[in-house]
Order: C-alpha cells, then structure tokens, then sequence
C-alpha cells in the first residue's frame, strides 16, 4: 500500500473489518444509509461483514431481506428514489444475475429518463472471486464485473487492499448513483493499514502500487496480489515493472494507465475473470487506442480460462492465472531471454 | 497469443532442414530461451529454441522429417488461452509472407518488357510502433536496422542502440576544441542519408577491392571517330557503362544486391551513376543500361549533368539501381578506392586516363591508361567470382569496334 495514503494514525485491519467500518462510520454520519441483504442482520451477512450492525442500529437501518435478488433490488431502488442511501449486500455476487433487470435497466437509467428528477444513489456490494475460497463451484466462485462495467449509468469499483476497500466504500456510498461495489471473498481475511481518520478514495483513480520503467502490469482485486508478488520475482532477473490497482473498472482511470505505458512501452493486462469479453479486453483497447505509437510489444494478458469454474481443486487451480504466469507472460512482452 | 514454431533459415542457401530429434513433446510447458528441436543442415546441426513461453501443441513434423524453411512445425499456446481455430490451416505452411517467392515466380513469367521495371522486391519490416516512431524521428532508414526481437523484429532497444552508435561515430568524428573558432555547416538531407548509407556500408559490408589496368586506345580511338566522323559526341563515362552493362549481362552474379541473408540477382541491369549535383552526391540510374546504344546513354548521362545546379531528380532516376559506376577521371584522380552503395554487391571506381609509356617488342610504346577498382561485398562474391567480370569490362574497353 502506498505510504502517501496511510495517514496519520493507521492502524492493522482487515479488508472485511474496513469494509464493515466504512458502513458503520456512513451509518452512524446519516441514518438515510440503510443496509439490506440476506441474512445481514442478526445473522452479521453470509461471510460475517455486517456482524454487530443490525445490534448498533436496529431495523430502522439494518433490514433483513427474502431470498428474492430481484426483489430485494427492486425494493432498493424505490428506497433510493425516495430519499434513502442503500447499500445491498448480495450473497455471492453470481446470484446478483437475478436482480440485474432492476440493476441495468433500472437502477443505471433512473435519473436519465426522468431528466435528473429523481436518482438512485445505491451500492450492490458484491463478494465475488475464488482462489482461496476454494471449492465453491461454478456458482459461487465467477468474477462477473465485466457485465456491470459494460453499462453505461453504474460505477463499478473493484478494491484489492483494506485501505481501498474503506475508502471507496464511503465514497461510493455517497454516490449520488448506483455503484456496483465488488470484494474479494479470499481478501476478506487479508491485512493492511487503515487509518483512524476519516478519508474517502475518489471513484475513478488507479493507484500505482509498485513502480518501474520497463513495463506495466494492470490488476485488480486478488490479482493485485500475484502481480505484485510477480513484480518482486522479476525484480531479481531484473525486470522493474510498474503495477497499477485500477480500483476503478469503469470509469477507467485513463491518465494514470496511459502515463505509465507511455513510460514503460509495454503492458501486461490481468484479470481473474475467464477471458473472452472481460475487463482486460476492454483496458487493452483503449490502450490501443491512445498508446499505439509507444508500445514495443503486443499488450498481453494473463486471464482465468474460458470454462465454469469447476469443484474439484485439481481442475481449480488450473483455471485461474496465477503469479509464475504472469512472470513468464511479462518477460515475453519484454523480449527477455 | 499463440506463437508458431517454425523451421528457421539457418543458413542462406537452406531451403529445408532435417528434422533431428524434438526435445520436447506435445504438451510438455516450455520457456523462452528452452531448446525445442535439434536440426541438421548440409553444415551442421543446429538446436533451435522457443521464442515463446507456454504448452507446447500440435507438433506437425516428426523426427527425421525434411521440413521447409519457414514451414509452422508446431504452435505455443500461452497459459489459458484456447488453441486458436485456425490452428489447423496455420501447421506446414510458410511463415515467411509469400510475395518474396511470388514476386520471382512473375518475373520470371512475365515478359521483360514490363519485368525489368520491377523494383528489387520490398521485404515487410517488422517493428513496433515505438520503435518505428523512434526511427522516423531520428531519420533511421528502416531498412538499415537489425532486429533483436522475436524473428527479427525491430523493437526499441535496436533504435536506441543505433542512436547511440551514431552519435558515437559523430562524437568521434567531430572532437570540437574549446577555444578554436569554428563555422557550422548543416547537413543537406542528401548528406544525412549518404552518411547513414556510407556508414552502413563502411561497418557492415566486407568488402574488398579488386583493380585492373586498362588500355583506353581503343576506346579514345571510338570516341574520337564517332565524334569526327559521325558529329556524336560520347563521353569516357559513357563508353565505360556500356562495357560494364555488357559485362554484368555475362556475370549476373555482380548485378546482385544483398538482403536480409539472401543474394538476389537481377535481370534489369540498372547502372547508377555516382554524381554530384548542387544538392550534394546523388547517384541517378539508366535503367537498362544494357540494351541502350551508347548515345541512349550518353543521353542519359547528360540529363543527369543537367541537374549538376541543384535541380532535383525524380524518384524514378533514382530509384532501382542494381550496380554503380563512381568515375573521377575528370577530377584528375589517377585511382581511388570507392565504398559499395548496400545493397548492392559490387561498384566500379574509375580514374584518370593518363600517358603511360609500356615496352612493346622492345620499342617504347605511348599508350592512354585507366585504372579501374571494383569494391566487391565478400558475403556476396570473392575474387574468382568477380575477376573474370572486371577482365570482361576491360577486354571491351579494349576491342576494337
């Protein structure tokens, strides 16, 4: 985690205990912040986040849900047209796939069709991912955040460390639009500093965390965490590679992507989500796009395989990309030999 | 992205190579830098390594199998990444693009008239973009540069590096002394690429020289008779194109240029003319210089002495030139030593027709001599090769017409 962000008195949290303080904290500022999901009350939510909210601020803030996605979004949305700030916690992040009419055509369009009359100022938080959270199955372990970053209307933000995840959580809370907060199941164990004060991360702005001059890597969420471990194994042969946090899937922090491959001259794009139409794809256009005439390699990218994600462990760890792929994928674009 | 495994040319000449053993098999992951397969050659066996990091897939030629240069002997798939589609249509066939081969094949099918216009054919330059940009900024010639990347291709570190040999040999060249008053003369573009040009071939061509003396009697004899008896005035230069256009018709081994490894022999014999014009030293082309008579040439000749005030020549003059002819016999300089102008294999230095005195049949004998030097590309040519070529132009300087 970059030190510039740590302010003043940080202390050791985890990215599921930021994640539960930045709801406590927006919470505890306006009572207009409600919580809704399954089992988020007194049960704490499916992996514990909410735990000891529903004891701090009652039914008036904290509401338990039928298990009815579709409903439990439709029901958030005309809360948030009439004045209320929800936060919807879905189970797993698969299972959003049944509320996504009142998400994309809903909750996205809201205050454009009716000319800024009304808005819907929601956040879906979304537990997606596998790799530690092992054997979860095809549905329980998909990384979906392409189908939320292809309309235009939401916000999806995507947090790899417990500092990002606190930050963005409070500002996209006070989104005055839907946002589609997407965390990590396996980081939700994970630790880092966060401090005492008050502090929001703007949505839309990359974070480098490692920099370098010989090419970039770009990864969110878990991936983070093997890009920068492959950095340190590149380090000593001797490759210095620039790691960027998007944060932010969309909008895309473009200045901060773009500065840095005009730097580098390469770049390597990694997503845990299978391949075909993700958000690499999309990064890896737009770099085209703006960056062609200062690349000196193809943009790459190390991608989870085009298949259901499947049960068995043997078969799961062959399905997600992982650190030594990446080290490899990156000494290609850098012609290393 | 998958990357294809292919049989590399390894030699000028080879067109195929003997599959040895794979020491890898389907399936098997491999590195950057691993060796895949051992080859063997009609001079050695050579061990080829992956370009490319993955699992190795579809292997496509088994051991002991002559394969093609350039022929897709097997694929790497990068990790999670499917086997492309059209990965079957890709296994055997040539990597190499197949206009070089088609090109030959016209040429040699259709007829001279509309071949022997027909520029040495262009061979794609892979770069990338970066690399190309840099290029263009600094006014590299792409085709000077050596790749280091995958199969040659020109990245950025190739640019940097001829940057910096550049400005090493210019630093070299020019070590200004602090207090010694000095005038600035900015390069002409001509000077710019003459430079790049001559550098080129001063650092990269072997070249060596062979010379020759020539009794110019005969020739003096023609020109002075076409001039007196016919109103026609031919010039030495002239007179000297012609018998090297007709002996380069006899030795086509010298009307060659050298490319990316490979020796290609022209039919058009395109004689270029070193040349200096107001602009600087340009070197403009007769086209065809073998099938012109002498004042087609001389016409030639003084088009281009026409443009000695700065005029400019059009890229046709300049362009297609499979030969040169340097002649400073008119600045009185008895012989010189002149550099190959890449690609070509060959050029011819001319000097000075001057009095020499020989012993014929124990009487003195006063007869016109010139020297010619020809500079030869050694990875081209060598001395066997390209005397008999310069006794040639010689014996028709000599003969009586």
């Amino acid at each position: 985690m970059s030190t510039r962000e740590q302010g003043t008195s940080p202390r050791k949290l985890s990215y599921l205990l930021a994640i539960r303080e930045a709801m406590q904290e927006e919470m505890r500022r306006d009572k207009n912040v409600i919580l809704l999901g399954e089992d988020v009350a007194r049960h704490g939510g499916g992996f514990g986040v909410s735990k000891e909210l529903w004891e701090e601020f009652g039914d008036a803030q904290v509401r338990n849900t039928p298990i009815s996605e579709n409903c439990l979004a439709g029901m958030a949305l005309g809360a948030a047209m009439t004045g209320c700030r929800p936060i919807l916690e879905f189970m797993f992040m698969d299972f959003s796939a049944l509320a996504i009419d009142q998400i994309c055509n809903e909750a996205a369009k809201v205050s454009y069709m009716y000319g800024g009359q009304t808005n819907a100022p929601i956040v879906f938080r979304c537990p997606q991912g596998g790799l530690s959270y092992k054997s979860a199955g095809a549905h329980h372990s998909q990384s979906l955040e392409a189908w939320y970053a292809h309309i235009p209307g939401l916000k999806v933000v995507f947090p790899a460390t417990p500092y990002d995840a606190k930050g963005l959580l409070k500002a996209a809370i006070r989104d005055p639009n839907p946002v589609v907060y997407i965390e990590h199941k396996a980081l939700y164990s994970t630790e880092g500093l966060v401090p005492e004060e008050e502090y929001l991360i703007p949505i839309g702005k990359a974070d480098i965390k490692r920099s370098g001059n010989q090419a970039t890597i770009i990864a969110a969420g878990y991936m983070l965490q093997y890009a920068l471990e492959a950095a340190q194994n590149l380090a000593i042969e001797g490759i210095e590679v620039e790691v960027i946090d998007p944060r932010t899937l969309n909008p895309m922090d473009e200045d901060c992507i773009f500065t840095s491959i005009r730097k580098t001259h390469r770049v390597v794009l990694v997503q845990e989500a299978c391949r075909s139409g993700g958000v690499a794809a999309e990064w890896g256009m737009r770099i085209n796009e703006a960056c062609f005439d200062w690349l000196d390699a193809p943009i790459t990218r190390v991608a989870g395989a085009d298949v259901p994600i499947p049960y068995a462990q043997s078969l799961e760890n062959k399905v997600w990309p992982n650190p030594t792929q990446i080290v490899d994928v990156v000494k290609n674009a850098c012609y290393f030999k | 992205m998958a990357s294809e495994v292919f049989m590399p040319r390894l030699t000028h000449d080879m067109t195929s190579g003997r599959l040895l053993h794979w020491l890898k098999k389907e399936g098997d992951l491999v590195s950057i830098g691993e060796t895949l397969f051992e080859v063997e050659t009609d001079k050695a066996v050579s061990e080829v390594q992956a370009e490319a990091s993955g699992l190795l897939q579809k292997i496509a030629f088994q051991e002991e199998q002559d394969v093609p240069v350039g022929a897709v002997m097997a694929l790497i798939i990068a990790y999670g990444e499917e086997l492309p589609v059209s990965a079957k249509g890709i296994l055997g066939k040539s990597i190499f693009p197949p206009s070089q081969d088609n090109r030959r094949v016209q040429e040699q099918n259709q007829n001279r008239d509309v071949a022997q216009r027909e520029s040495p054919p262009e061979r794609r330059v892979f770069i990338t973009p970066i690399a190309r940009k840099l290029a263009i900024e600094n006014n590299i010639d792409l085709n000077l540069l050596k790749g280091s990347g995958p199969r040659g291709k020109i990245v950025e570190a190739d640019v940097r590096a001829w940057i910096a040999q550049r400005n090493e040999l210019a630093s070299v060249a020019y070590t200004p002394v602090e207090d010694m008053a000095y005038e600035i003369i900015p390069l002409t573009d001509i000077q710019r690429i003459t430079g790049q040009r001559m550098t080129q071939s001063a650092t990269t061509i072997p070249q060596f020289t062979l010379e020759v003396d020539v009794n110019m009697a005969e020739a003096s004899r023609l020109r002075n008779f076409l001039s007196s008896q016919l109103g026609v005035k031919i010039s030495f230069t002239t007179l000297i194109t012609d018998a090297t256009a007709k002996a380069l018709h006899l030795h086509p081994r010298l009307n060659a240029t050298y490319v990316e490894g490979e020796i290609r022999c022209y039919k058009s014999i395109n004689i270029a003319v070193a040349t200096a014009t107001g602009q600087g030293l340009l070197a403009p082309v007769i086209h065809d210089a073998d099938t012109l008579t002498l004042a087609q040439i001389q016409e030639r000749i003084n088009y281009f002495q026409s443009h000695s005030d700065g005029k400019s020549f059009s890229i046709e003059d300049l362009s297609h030139a499979t030969f040169t002819l340097s002649n400073l016999g008119m600045y009185s300089i008895d012989r010189f030593t002149a550099l190959i102008n890449p690609p070509q294999a060959a050029i011819l230095a001319v000097g000075k027709i001057c009095e020499q005195v020989t012993m014929k049949t124990d009487k003195p004998l006063i007869y016109p001599l010139m020297t010619l030097r020809l500079s030869i590309d050694h990875r081209i040519l060598d001395g066997a090769t390209a005397a008999p070529f310069l006794m040639d132009v010689k014996e028709i300087l000599e003969t009586t017409r």
